[in-house]
């Protein structure tokens, strides 16, 4: 078993909303981001991932076991974080480590009190009086302190200051740096993903629109700035998709040295996340 | 059992903060229970209020889990749905029966300072289990409305579903009587005197059975 994580065809429908035939597959080891808009899917993907909800159609395995049919055993491995979801802000983490220790068989008080300490979180103040930040850490804290192997998280750096979303990212530095886990992180913020995902998977509108390695994508993709004559020139097959903006057309393209070796472009640039993530969107084809 | 537990302290450790709101109930339950003309009507007062009081500080955890989206969050911790409604069940039947047992001492010794006398423990008792009836009985209709419509909602829905059953039952009597139809109302009432604290126990037992299956229906499909 090679994969943290494998979905299979995926598809879950809403009334005004569906997730259509997703997959993805997170090798051990390694840190996929999902990227994608407010409403995209990402929350629907995670909460069918943790079979919160029933999909229509699909299969989704967890270290090569079916979620559905080993759930328990599943669970005792993974550790959640959900971006809206926890315990009442009226229980303090000392309180929080009575419940788990009876949850989890590997709850290890130990490590959560470390946490506790290195987050510089007091374990008998209750969490109301938590900042977001604080909040976050805690959640993190606790989704830690059983020893998962996969840490799947929902927005965890969303309504983070700069400082604190740092912070929380070395942290998922430090949890890879066992080569069997692996981390599944949905974020709309992307520039958090470009520093410590391994694979980006994109989703729009309830669909992958594609599914690459970091490298991939910030090193082979590329951004063409050119006028509208220009833009005229290109071949429809040699582009993903452009943007009109006030003065030039931005032209996603997917390999820019293969672009550059057949036009003659002077500024092709290297894209962030996000610009690639908006002329997905908002762009044309 | 363990993670049973592991819930059952979550529930209890969120009630920490309603603390001093317990003892303020309990003190004015007592006073109100005081204030009562005759002593039995003192210790009926007290202990069946308390019974109420305790059981709805059980219900108040639901409003704790909706808040805080805690019962999605749980849904994500190696148990099953039937671990989570079951130890939802025994938390809130034993905080009703706590009550009951707080309400009877208190009845018991309230009575004994005002009479300065041992009263009959018989009667507390069936006070107590006609409590436990009646409390249990609310919840056993509010907890599935709970689970089917969220813990605001259901408050409202249990009183449309409590307001539909009085209506049947009534409405059974209604038309028994248009009908000249004698329902040995006098008899039913003699045996069930006599069998009192037994049928008591059952009936809460069966309603409560009937509410978990209920519950377990709704909360099997429900999507979080």
């Amino acid at each position: 078993m090679n994969d943290s994580l494998e979905v299979k065809n995926l598809c879950k429908k809403y009334s005004e909303f569906e997730l259509k035939n997703i997959n993805l597959k997170l090798p051990k080891g390694m840190i996929m981001g999902l990227i994608g808009e407010n409403g995209a899917g990402k929350t629907t993907t995670i909460k069918s991932i943790l079979n919160l909800i029933n999909i229509d159609n699909g299969e989704i395995k967890i270290f090569g076991l079916n979620i559905k049919e080993n759930e328990k055993k599943i669970k005792e491995d993974i550790g959640v974080v959900l971006d809206d979801a926890f315990f009442s802000e009226y229980l303090n983490p000392a309180d929080i480590n009575k419940i788990m220790n009876k949850i989890y068989k590997n709850w290890d008080e130990n490590l959560y009190y470390r946490y506790l300490e290195d987050f510089k979180l007091p374990k008998n103040k209750i969490s109301k009086e938590f900042s977001s930040g604080m909040k976050m850490k805690l959640k993190i804290a606790v989704a830690l302190s059983h020893h998962p192997k996969l840490l799947i998280l929902d927005e965890p750096t969303s309504g983070l200051d700069p400082v604190a979303r740092s912070e929380i990212l070395d942290i998922f530095q430090e949890f890879i740096q066992n080569e069997g886990n692996s981390i599944f992180v949905s974020s709309h913020i992307t520039s958090d993903l470009e520093h410590i995902a391994d694979y980006i998977t994109f989703i729009n509108n309830g669909e992958i629109v594609l599914s690459k390695t970091r490298d991939e994508l910030l090193e082979k993709y590329g951004i063409v700035k050119c006028s509208k004559s220009e833009f005229e020139k290109i071949d429809k097959n040699d582009y993903v998709k452009f943007k009109v903006n006030r003065y030039e057309y931005d032209v996603l393209v997917e390999d820019k040295a293969k672009f550059r070796s057949k036009y003659e472009f002077k500024i092709i640039d290297k894209p962030t996340l996000d610009d690639i993530m908006l002329i997905y969107i908002k762009g044309e084809k | 059992m363990k993670i049973i537990s592991g819930l059952i302290t979550k529930d209890l450790l969120e009630l920490k903060s309603y603390k001093k709101t317990l003892i303020v109930y309990i003190l004015i339950f007592v006073l109100t229970g005081i204030a009562q003309e005759t002593t039995k009507g003192v210790g009926v007062m007290i202990a069946v209020m308390l019974t109420l009081g305790f059981g709805m500080f059980g219900m108040a955890t639901f409003n704790y889990d909706e808040q805080s989206k805690t019962d999605r969050y749980i849904l994500t911790f190696p148990l099953s749905k039937k671990e989570i409604l079951i130890s939802k069940y025994v938390f809130i039947i034993s905080s009703t029966i706590i009550g009951a047992i707080v309400g009877i001492i208190a009845s018991f010794l309230i009575v004994f300072i005002i009479d300065k006398q041992i009263p009959s423990l018989y009667d507390y008792i069936n006070v107590a289990l006609g409590g436990i009836f009646g409390v249990g009985l609310i919840e056993a209709i509010q907890i599935p409305c709970v689970y089917k419509w969220g813990a605001e909602k259901g408050r409202i829905q249990m009183f449309i579903v409590a307001a539909i059953i009085i209506l049947l039952v009534g409405g059974i009597f209604f038309v028994g009587q248009k009908s000249n139809i004698n329902f040995p109302v006098n008899n039913m009432l003699n045996i069930v005197f006599d069998f009192l604290p037994a049928i008591l126990i059952l009936a809460t037992i069966v309603i409560f059975y009937v509410s978990y299956r209920v519950s377990y229906r709704i909360y099997k499909n429900k999507e979080e």
